[in-house]
C-alpha cells in the first residue's frame, strides 16, 4: 500500500477510536461512572448498519448514518432506564457493574446472531478513491476523519461551554444537589446515555464501513477508550481524543512490523507505568476527593 | 431593620403547617409551623438535631413528610418533585460546602442560573466581586479549593438563581469573620429586592443581626417565634433565650 | 443502654444453614441426574472461584474484572505442568502461586490509587492474558489429578468429593481471615480510603492482600477445572467466566463466604435445569446481575439476614479505658515543624512555615479562607506531604510517612468534612483505630481466640471513646445516618482512640450549637491537661479565645503571627488579613 494511503488509514482508525472514546467520556461525565457496555454498543451500531444494508441493499451507507444515530439514541435512553443509576445508594461500582452485565449480554446476543468472524458493513459513499497529491485515498477514510474532526470539538463545546453541558456534568457529580438546582437528573441520565450511545453507534457504523467488525471487538474498543481516558486524565474530552488517536497511530505503526497484539501489550504496559507514577493522568483529574 | 411585621397584610409566600417527619425511623419533626413573606429574612434557630435541616429538606422535597403541608404561593407542594420545586423558585443551600467538585468555580456558579448568557456573566462578575478570593481561581476546579472558598462558591451559587425563596443551611460555617460580614450584608440586599430568605443558623447572633423574624426549634417543633429585635441575646453564649421572646408558643 | 451492632461472624445460623441447604439440593440433583456428578464437581470449583472473588468485590468493593483471567491462568499452568507428568502437589501450588504473583506484580502497585481505575487495570490484564491464550490455542489431554506416579484420582464421585473438600477448606480459610484486619476492616477501605489512613489502616496493603488472595483462589479453581475437563482453551480466560462469577457473587451475597456457595449452587442448578447452551449462558448471567442489583442488593444472604437476624441480636460492649501509650516522651517540643512548603502547580499553599507545639498546649490557628490552614494539616498528617522542610513528632522525623503511619505514631486529626466509613457503625469506625494499634494481622488466623479477644477489647475501648464525646447512644448507627455535628464528634472519638500525642482539629466547632461548643471546649482543655498537644483550626475567634494557650495566624500560606492570643489579636497584620478592614487574603498565584 502507498505510504500516504497507509497514513490516511491510520488516521481513519484513529478517527474511529476517537469517536468511541468521545461517547465513553461523555457518559463518564454525565453519570460519574464508567460505562462498561460502551464497546459493545459500538459493535451493536456496526451490526445494525450491516442488518439495515441487507434489507435495503441499494441505499448508500451514508443514508444510514442519521438512522443509526437515532436508533442508537433510543437504545441509550432504554439503557439508562434499566441500569440502576438513579438511586442515591448506588455506588459508581454498582453502576459500572450493571453496564458490564449489559455489555456482556449484548456481545453474547450478537455472537449468537452473527458469529465471531469479522465482517464488513455497507460502503458509506461508494468504494471509490479520491486523488490526493497523486495518491489514491479511500473516500471512506476521508469521511471518518471528517466526522471525527467535526464531532470532537462539538462534544467539547457541548460539555464545557453550554448550559446543558454544565448541567449534565453537575448531574453526574452530585445528583441530589443537581436536583435542588432544578435539574431533572433522570432525564439528564437518559440524555447522557442517548448521546453517548449515539456516538457509539456512529463509531460502529464507520468502523464496519471502512474496516471490519465482530462481536468480540467490543471489549477491545472499550479497553482502548478507557486507556485513553485514564492516560489523558479523568473526564477530559480533548486530551482523551488526542490519546485515542495516538493509540491508533501507534497500533498501525507497530502492525506494519509485528503482530497487533504487541501494540496492545505495549499500550497496556505504558498505562500501568503511567498510573503507578502519575496516578492522575497526564492532564490531571476532573475531580477527586479533597480532605 | 424593619420593626413592624413586614408584609403583614399580604399572603405568605411559603407556609408550613403541622409538618411531621421521621429520618430512619427516628422522629425528626413533630409539628413545625412557619411562614415567610416576600422580602423577609427569617432566622431558624435552635440546637443541633432540633429539626432545622429536616425542615429545609422537607420544604425542598428531599424529605417526604409523614404529615403536614407546605404551601408555596398558596398552592400545596406535595407530590411535586425536587427539581420542579427548584424551577418554581425555591433555592436551597445544603449544609457543608456542597459544590460540584469537577466543575470550575465559574461553572459551579453558572449552572444555577438559567438567565441569558449576558445576564449570567453579569451575575458571575457580581458574585466574584463579593467573594473576591474566587476571582483568581475562577477557572479552578472546585475540589481544589479550600473549605472556606468552597462555601463561598456554594453561597454564590445560591445567589445566582434569583429565587423567590432562598433557604440557607448554616452559611456561616467555615467563613472568616470579614467574609461572613459581607455575606450577611449581601443577604439583606437580596431580601430588599423581594426574595424571602430562610436562614438556618447556629450562629444566632449573626443571623438575628440581619433577620426580620425568627423561629426557635427544639426537638422537632417550634417553641418560640417573634421579631428578631425582640429576641434577647445572651451575649456570652450567643443563643436566644426562648423564654423571653415576644410571642409565646402557639 | 443496649445497642446493637451488626457483625457477621457472630451469627452461626446464617453462616451454616443456607450453604447446607444449597449443598443438600445439589446432592439431591446429583443423585437424580446423569450429569449430576460432573455438575456437583463444577459447583465446587466455582465455589472456590467465587469465594476468592468476594475478597476483592465483596469486602473491598472493587469491581475487578480479572477473576476470570486468574481462573484461566491457573488452568493453563496446570495443563503445562500436568502434561509434563508433574504431580498435583507441585502443579496445584504453582497454579495458585502464578496468578497470585501476577496480581501482586501487575495489579498491586496500581491499586494503591483511585478505585475508578480498578475495572480498567483488571480488564486490561484479562485482555492481555486472553490474547496470549489465543496464541497458544487449545491444550488437550490434561491428565486428571495425580498425587504420585501411579496414584491418580479418577474423574467421578471421588473427584467431586475431593473438590468439595478443597472448597470447604477454602471457605474455612476465608472465614478465619474474618478475624484479621482485612476481614474486619476492609469495609473502611471500601467506604473511604482517607478514613482508613486516619485510623492507621494501610489501604494499599489491604487492597493488595485482597487481590492476591482472590487471584490465588481463582488460580486454584482454574487448576481443578483443567483436571476435570482435560482441556484448557482460551475461552477459560474470557468474559463468560467473569460474568458467571459476578452473577454468582451478586445473587448469593457478595459480602458473605456462604453467599458465594449459595449463589454458585442456585445458578448452576438453574442453568442446568433450563438446559441453556453455553452461547446464551452469559445472557442469563448478565440478567441475573441486573436483577440482583435491583432487588437483591446484598444477595440472597442479605435478604435472609434482614429477615432472620434483626439488629437486636448483639449487645454492645461495656466501655473499657484505653491503656496509655508506652512510648517514652523526650524533652523538647512534642511537635516541631521546620520550614515546610507545599506547592500546587503555581500556587504556594504553605510557604516556609515553622512552629513548635509543647505538651499541654492548645495552638489556635486562624487565617482568611484559602490561606493554607488545611493544607498545613494535610502536610502534618501525610495526606499531601511537604515538599521542603521537616516535621518531627516527639523527636521522630515524620515528614515522609504515609497517613496511616502518621496516625499510628501518634498524630491524629479531624477533617473539615468528616471522613468516615459510611456504611460501618459509629462504634466500628472507632474500633478500627483501636484494632490497628492492637494488632490483628494474619497471625490472627492461627490464634483466632486471641484475635477475638483483641477485637472485643478494641470495641470496648472504642465504646469508651464514644462515651467521651457523648455518642454512646449512636454506637450502632451507620456513620452515614449521623447528622453532621455527630459525624464531627465521631471523628474526635476516632482520633482519641489512636491514643495520640498530638491532635490536629480542622474546624471542630463548625456547626455545633452553643451547648455542644461548651462541651467541646471543656473536652479540648481536658485533653491538653492530660499532656496532649492540640492544634485547632477555627474561624470562631470567641471559641479559640476560651481555650487557646497560643494563637497563630496564616495568610497567603505564611505564618504572619504567633504568640499569646491577646497579642496576636491586637496585631495590625492579623486585623488587616483576617478580622476585618475588608481584606480577604488568598494563596499567591504566580
Amino acid at each position: 500500500m502507498e505510504p500516504l494511503q497507509l497514513i490516511v488509514d491510520a488516521f481513519a482508525l484513529g478517527g474511529v477510536y476517537v469517536l468511541v472514546a468521545l461517547g465513553f467520556v461523555l457518559v463518564l461525565n454525565g453519570i460519574g461512572a464508567v460505562n462498561l457496555a460502551h464497546g459493545d454498543l459500538v459493535t451493536l451500531g456496526g451490526f445494525i448498519a450491516i442488518a439495515a444494508a441487507s434489507w435495503v441493499p441499494m441505499w448508500p451507507g451514508i443514508v444510514f448514518l442519521p438512522i443509526i444515530a437515532l436508533v442508537m439514541a433510543v437504545v441509550g435512553a432504554l439503557l439508562a432506564a434499566i441500569t440502576p443509576m438513579r438511586r442515591r445508594s448506588d455506588t459508581p461500582e454498582e453502576m459500572s457493574l450493571a453496564t458490564f452485565a449489559v455489555g456482556v449480554m449484548l456481545a453474547a446476543a450478537l455472537t449468537g446472531l452473527y458469529g465471531t468472524t469479522p465482517i464488513s458493513g455497507p460502503p458509506l459513499v461508494g468504494n471509490g478513491q479520491i486523488g490526493l497529491f497523486g495518491a489514491a485515498i479511500s473516500r471512506q477514510s476521508v469521511v471518518i476523519i471528517l466526522t471525527a474532526v467535526i464531532l470532537v470539538p462539538a462534544v467539547h463545546l457541548l460539555l464545557n461551554h453550554t448550559q446543558f453541558g454544565r448541567r449534565l456534568r453537575a448531574a453526574g457529580q452530585d445528583p441530589e444537589l443537581a436536583r435542588a438546582l432544578g435539574i431533572d437528573t433522570r432525564r439528564m441520565a437518559a440524555a447522557t446515555f442517548a448521546l453517548g450511545t449515539m456516538l457509539a453507534g456512529i463509531a460502529g457504523l464507520l468502523l464496519a464501513d471502512r474496516f471490519t467488525i465482530s462481536p468480540t471487538f467490543g471489549l477491545d474498543l472499550l479497553v482502548k477508550s478507557y486507556v485513553a481516558v485514564a492516560i489523558a486524565g479523568w473526564g477530559q474530552v480533548g486530551a482523551a481524543a488526542g490519546v485515542a488517536l495516538a493509540i491508533a497511530l501507534f497500533e498501525t505503526a507497530v502492525s506494519t512490523v509485528a503482530a497487533p497484539a504487541i501494540a496492545d501489550a505495549v499500550v497496556y504496559v505504558v498505562l500501568l507505568v503511567l498510573l503507578a507514577f502519575q496516578p492522575q493522568g497526564m492532564f490531571g483529574p476532573a475531580a477527586q476527593r479533597r480532605a | 431593620m424593619s420593626v413592624d411585621q413586614p408584609n403583614a397584610s399580604t399572603e405568605p409566600l411559603l407556609e408550613v403547617r403541622g409538618l411531621v417527619a421521621e429520618i430512619g425511623g427516628v422522629p425528626a419533626l413533630t409539628g413545625v409551623n412557619l411562614e415567610i413573606h416576600a422580602g423577609e429574612i427569617v432566622a431558624l434557630l435552635g440546637p443541633n438535631s432540633s429539626g432545622k435541616t429536616t425542615t429545609l429538606r422537607a420544604i425542598m422535597g428531599l424529605v417526604a413528610p409523614a404529615r403536614g403541608t407546605v404551601e408555596f404561593r398558596g398552592a400545596p407542594l406535595a407530590g411535586i418533585p425536587v427539581e420542579q420545586r427548584a424551577r418554581l423558585g425555591v433555592a436551597y443551600l445544603p449544609e457543608g460546602r456542597r459544590v460540584f467538585p469537577g466543575l470550575s468555580v465559574q461553572d459551579n456558579l453558572a449552572v444555577a442560573c438559567d438567565a441569558d448568557p449576558e445576564e449570567r456573566r453579569r451575575r458571575i462578575d457580581d458574585i466574584v466581586e463579593l467573594f473576591f478570593p474566587l476571582k483568581e481561581r475562577i477557572k479552578m476546579p472546585a475540589w481544589r479549593l479550600s473549605g472556606g472558598l468552597q462555601q463561598m462558591t456554594a453561597i454564590g451559587r445560591a445567589l445566582m438563581s434569583d429565587p423567590l425563596v432562598m433557604m440557607l443551611d448554616e452559611p456561616s460555617v467555615g467563613l472568616a469573620p470579614a467574609v461572613l460580614r459581607d455575606v450577611l450584608g449581601r443577604l439583606r440586599k437580596v431580601a430588599e429586592r423581594g426574595t424571602a430568605i430562610l436562614l438556618a443558623e447556629q450562629n444566632a447572633a449573626a443571623a438575628l443581626a440581619i433577620a426580620d423574624r425568627a423561629y426557635v426549634l427544639d426537638r422537632g417543633a417550634v417553641i418560640a417565634e417573634g421579631l428578631a429585635a425582640d429576641f434577647l441575646i445572651d451575649s456570652a453564649r450567643q443563643t436566644p433565650s426562648p423564654t423571653l421572646t415576644a410571642s409565646p408558643i402557639r | 443502654m443496649v445497642n446493637a451492632v451488626r457483625s457477621a461472624p457472630e451469627r452461626p445460623f446464617l453462616v451454616a444453614v443456607p450453604p447446607a441447604v444449597a449443598v443438600a439440593a445439589l446432592l439431591f440433583y446429583t443423585a437424580s441426574n446423569a450429569h449430576g456428578v460432573r455438575l456437583a464437581t463444577l459447583a465446587g470449583i466455582y465455589a472456590l472461584l467465587v469465594i476468592g472473588y468476594q475478597f476483592v468485590f465483596g469486602r473491598l468493593g472493587a469491581l475487578s474484572l480479572a477473576q476470570g483471567a486468574f481462573f484461566g491462568l491457573g488452568a493453563f499452568v496446570t495443563a503445562r505442568l500436568g502434561l509434563a507428568d508433574l504431580p498435583f502437589l507441585i502443579t496445584f501450588p504453582a497454579a495458585i502461586a502464578l496468578p497470585a504473583l501476577v496480581a501482586a506484580l501487575v495489579v498491586g502497585p496500581v491499586l494503591r490509587l483511585q478505585s475508578y481505575y480498578v475495572p480498567l487495570v483488571t480488564l486490561g490484564l484479562a485482555q492481555m492474558l486472553f490474547i496470549a491464550a489465543l496464541s497458544s490455542g487449545d491444550i488437550a489431554g490434561v491428565p486428571t489429578i495425580m498425587f504420585l506416579p501411579g496414584l491418580e484420582l479418577p474423574r467421578g464421585p471421588a473427584f467431586a468429593i475431593f473438590v468439595w473438600v478443597l472448597a470447604i477448606v477454602g471457605a474455612l480459610i476465608a472465614w478465619s481471615l474474618s478475624a484479621t484486619h482485612f476481614g474486619r476492616f476492609a469495609e473502611v477501605v471500601r467506604d473511604n480510603p482517607v478514613a482508613a489512613g486516619a485510623v492507621g489502616l494501610d489501604a494499599g496493603r489491604m487492597r493488595l492482600q485482597g487481590f492476591v488472595l482472590s487471584a490465588a483462589y481463582g488460580g486454584g479453581a482454574g487448576a481443578l477445572h483443567a483436571h476435570l475437563t482435560g482441556v484448557v482453551s482460551p475461552a477459560d480466560f474470557s468474559l463468560p467466566v467473569m460474568i458467571m462469577c459476578l452473577a454468582m457473587a451478586t445473587v448469593g451475597g457478595r459480602r458473605h463466604v456462604t453467599g458465594g456457595i449459595v449463589g454458585v449452587v442456585l445458578l448452576n442448578l438453574a442453568v442446568e435445569a433450563a438446559g441453556l447452551s453455553p452461547l446464551y449462558q452469559p445472557i442469563f448471567y448478565g440478567l441475573m446481575v441486573l436483577i440482583a442489583l435491583y432487588w437483591l442488593p446484598d444477595g440472597v444472604l442479605g435478604l435472609l439476614e434482614r429477615r432472620f437476624a434483626p439488629l437486636s441480636v448483639v449487645v454492645s460492649p461495656a466501655p473499657q479505658a484505653i491503656p496509655a501509650r508506652k512510648a517514652a516522651r523526650i524533652a523538647g517540643p512534642l511537635l516541631a515543624v521546620r520550614g515546610i512548603t507545599r506547592r500546587f502547580g503555581g500556587v504556594i499553599a504553605v510557604d516556609n512555615v515553622s512552629l513548635a507545639l509543647h505538651p499541654g498546649e492548645i495552638l489556635g490557628m486562624i487565617g482568611p479562607n484559602g490561606s493554607g490552614k488545611t493544607t498545613l494539616l494535610n502536610a502534618l498528617s501525610g495526606l499531601s506531604p511537604a515538599q521542603t522542610g521537616r516535621i518531627f513528632l516527639s523527636g521522630r522525623d515524620i515528614t515522609n510517612l504515609a497517613p496511616h503511619e502518621v496516625a499510628r505514631v501518634g498524630l491524629a486529626r479531624s477533617f473539615q468534612t468528616a471522613q468516615l466509613a459510611d456504611r460501618l457503625s459509629a462504634l466500628d469506625n472507632v474500633a478500627a483505630a483501636r484494632a490497628a494499634l492492637n494488632g490483628l494481622d494474619f497471625g490472627a488466623i492461627v490464634q483466632r481466640a486471641r484475635a477475638e479477644t483483641a477485637f472485643a477489647r478494641a470495641r470496648a475501648e472504642a465504646m469508651a471513646c464514644l462515651d467521651i464525646v457523648n455518642l454512646v447512644a449512636a454506637a450502632a448507627t451507620p456513620a452515614s445516618q449521623l447528622v453532621p455535628a455527630d459525624r464531627r464528634r465521631l471523628e474526635i472519638a476516632r482520633a482519641l482512640a489512636l491514643d495520640p500525642l498530638v491532635v490536629a482539629f480542622d474546624e471542630p466547632a463548625a456547626g455545633l450549637d452553643a451547648d455542644e461548643r461548651d462541651a467541646l471546649a471543656a473536652l479540648l482543655k481536658q485533653l491538653a491537661a492530660r499532656g496532649l498537644g492540640l492544634i485547632v483550626v477555627e474561624h470562631e475567634v470567641a471559641f479559640l479565645r476560651g481555650i487557646a494557650t497560643r494563637l497563630a495566624c496564616m495568610d497567603a500560606g505564611r505564618l504572619i503571627a504567633i504568640g499569646p492570643p491577646e497579642i496576636v489579636m491586637a496585631d495590625p497584620k492579623v486585623a488587616a488579613a483576617y478580622l476585618g478592614a475588608g481584606a480577604v487574603g488568598g494563596g499567591r498565584i504566580k
